[in-house]
């Protein structure tokens, strides 16, 4: 009997890194079903998750403390949730509170009484607390004051909660960190990285918000003593603050980042290879395109450049709509709407790509097993050096091309801030600090190892022996050479970088949407909007840019 | 109690801050849980007291320098496929947590005395901030009571 064959998907030219991987077209990304709250829905649904609240101890006003089980892969893991009374001046939303409305443990197993009491003293103070391998999960929450007090007050006074302002806020409550792999004594990452449905990346962290999002469900209608309808409920996802603590990771995990730019890229190259579409996919389509274009009309933000891109992609998307009609019927069709797509600006590009992925799971999901990257930057010291020099003329031309005499390209620096220990941007030309500064500046450092290496001659390993200052730059080149995805191809000092861009890549593959920006380096969000609820899990797949009652 | 990455974190940070270059301090701290789960993470901050020097190589031997460079460096050229000998006085605990590259999962017992050493190297590359820097910075308002 022979083997049976491999049967390989057929696939279309990737896109390549210099074009994907530009801040620009990074800070237009959409969520898509390759996002990783997608990826942990559907894994709880295929696993037949049940939630279980085994715990249940909250006074009238909503203070006090529950706990949530859930069985997945063989393992049981509990959200320990504490809800206490915080008094407003107390509410902001930046990671350098010290207090806040509702805090979070994800626990590894089922909690005793005694280790409930252990969390439910140490969980509210965050990282001033120390934890143990048993807390996978660390995060906490701020109320929306606004909607959370006039939901309890419509459900005290037996009525719904107004519609337009639930479909507005769109959350009751924002989370303000959500810390994984090791912080503050938590356990490592290791402790679940082979674990089913739990060793993807961000997985635990997923299963923690989605929890958590069920929670404020619960807390609302236990203080307001009512049900919520379930329409409203389903749009109550959990908002989410970040700021620029979150920028650096794309830079210090290069594989990984690359991993989950190749996963989406070969789905999109796959896709792009199909010869026909069905009608049912065609009809699929025109309907998350139209689902898209009502997904815009609820989204309004405040900052001036998110809005008019928002309006941008207002205007584009009813040409887009037309170009679909036209082309899904013709061969090879997304590889056509692809090269039509090219008339639009990068946003409307990768609205388009995330919609047209959603009607393949058969074809695509299995790639999301990819997402996750064991490996680290590795320096190869056997590297002749005419080899390190070739790749860096191939692959650095956008780092080499740069002044970096230029005020205009040296004018920001990264550093961490001595007060909260957090990644921090400052202004070179204008602040002290940047002797201290973070390695962001990839893009300098690879131009100053191009001018080290002119007429060097040997290896890598000797020529980091001599100079141990270029090791890091060194193992940048060789990683991109195996890793194409892993490096934001611009300049990350440059006065035209904006962090908010890396945010919202990052963030996409978390599978967040409605991109709120407060500034060019920290964002509100809103995850698992439209989301299946605790006892929806059966049908959990369809809520790609979900709108508002549907 | 700590974990491997806080563990990794922090020596990062004090190898940055006691002056090794990033390459180095990165294999110092891949190195760091190791150390760590056989007890040895104290002679750590035996070498971050030492002076930042790369070590020469001449007659096929590695000699001198910061001994972590000076391991990094001999290891390098042994996988390269140079015949190079070592001499450095170096803790064989270190040298080996340095070549070995296994990963290893926390937590690991550190003492306190040992952390708050490695917690000074680290506040070295920290920013004493201002309200200014801090607002511009962050780039975030105050309040969250919306």
């Amino acid at each position: 009997m022979s083997a049976p064959e491999l049967e390989i998907a057929p696939q279309k030219a990737l896109r390549p890194p210099s074009s994907v991987m530009r801040l620009r077209r990074m800070g237009a990304m959409f969520p898509t079903r390759l996002s990783f709250l997608r990826t942990l829905m559907r894994d709880l649904s295929a696993n037949n998750v049940q939630v279980e609240r085994r715990v249940w101890r909250m006074d009238d006003a909503g203070f006090g403390h529950a706990v949530y089980s859930v069985s997945l892969g063989g393992y049981d893991y509990s959200l320990v949730a504490i809800s206490t009374d915080l008094p407003p001046d107390l509410r902001t939303d930046r990671v350098i509170a010290t207090a806040w409305d509702s805090a979070y443990v994800l626990y590894d197993g089922i909690p005793s009484e005694a280790e409930i009491a252990r969390i439910v003293a140490s969980a509210p103070k965050q990282e001033a607390a120390r934890f143990t391998e048993r807390d996978l999960v660390l995060s906490r929450a701020n109320k929306s004051v606004r909607l959370f007090q006039h939901v309890t007050d419509a459900l005290k006074s037996g009525v719904q909660p107004d519609e337009a302002m639930v479909r507005d806020v769109g959350y009751l409550m924002r989370t303000t960190a959500v810390y994984g792999n090791g912080k503050f004594g938590i356990a490592d990452r290791g402790h679940i990285a082979a674990r089913p449905c739990l060793g993807g990346p961000f997985a635990a962290e997923m299963l923690t918000v989605w929890l958590i999002r069920g929670f404020t469900h619960d807390l609302a209608e236990h203080v307001g003593g009512a049900a919520l309808d379930a329409k409203l409920k389903r749009h109550l996802g959990i908002g989410n603050s970040t700021g620029l603590g979150m920028a650096p990771f794309l830079v210090s995990h290069p594989r990984l980042l690359d991993s989950w730019m190749q996963v989406r890229e070969t789905a999109l190259a796959r896709i792009a290879a199909l010869p026909t579409l069905k009608s049912a996919q065609q009809a699929k389509i025109l309907d998350l395109a139209a689902r898209a274009g009502r997904h815009l009309n609820e989204w309004s933000v405040p900052d001036e450049i998110a809005a008019e891109r928002i309006a941008q992609l207002q205007r584009d998307w009813p040409a887009v709509q037309e170009m679909l009609a036209v082309k899904l019927a013709m061969p090879e069709p997304i590889s056509a709407i692809l090269d039509a797509a090219e008339q639009w600006f990068e946003d409307t590009q990768e609205l388009l790509i995330a919609l047209l992925l959603e009607p393949f799971g058969d074809l695509i999901d299995g790639l999301t097993e990819c997402m996750a990257n064991p490996y680290g930057a590795e320096l190869d010291p056997s590297m002749p050096i005419e080899d390190l020099k070739a790749l860096i003329k191939r692959d650095w031309d956008w780092a080499t091309a740069l002044d970096f005499e230029s005020k205009e390209e040296t004018a920001q620096f990264w550093y961490v801030s001595e007060a909260k220990q957090e990644p921090r941007l400052g202004l070179r030309h204008e602040e002290d600090g940047a002797k201290l500064e973070s390695p962001l500046d990839i893009a300098r450092q690879v131009a100053n190892l191009a001018t080290a290496l002119e007429g060097a001659q040997g290896i890598t390993a000797e020529l980091v022996l001599k100079r141990p200052d270029l090791r890091f730059a060194v193992r940048r080149v060789q990683t991109l050479a195996i890793a194409p995805y892993g490096e934001i191809r611009d300049n990350m000092i440059a006065d035209r970088c904006l962090p908010i861009d890396m945010l919202r890549c990052k963030l996409s593959f978390f599978g967040a949407a409605k991109f709120d920006p407060k500034s060019d380096r920290w964002t509100r969000i809103t995850l698992c909007q439209g989301a299946p609820l605790f006892d929806e899990l059966a049908s959990a797949d369809d809520w790609w840019l979900p709108c508002f009652g549907e | 109690m700590r974990s491997a990455n806080e563990i990794s974190a922090m020596v990062l940070k004090a190898a940055r801050g006691a002056g090794l270059p990033l390459g180095c301090a990165e294999e110092l701290a891949r190195a760091a849980p190791v150390l760590a789960s056989t007890g040895d993470l104290i002679c750590v901050t035996g070498v971050l007291e030492l002076a930042c020097e790369a070590p020469s190589f001449e007659q096929g031997v590695v000699k001198g320098g910061h001994p972590v460079q000076a391991v990094v460096a001999w290891q390098d050229l042994t996988a390269a496929g140079v015949k190079a000998k070592l001499e450095c006085d170096v803790e064989g605990a270190l040298l080996s947590a340095l070549c070995e590259r296994v990963s290893v999962v926390g937590p690991f017992e550190v003492d306190e005395t040992l952390w708050v050493n490695l917690s000074q190297f680290a506040a070295k590359m920290l920013v004493p901030e201002s309200e200014a820097s801090r607002l511009a910075g962050a780039g975030a308002g105050l309040s969250d009571n919306d």
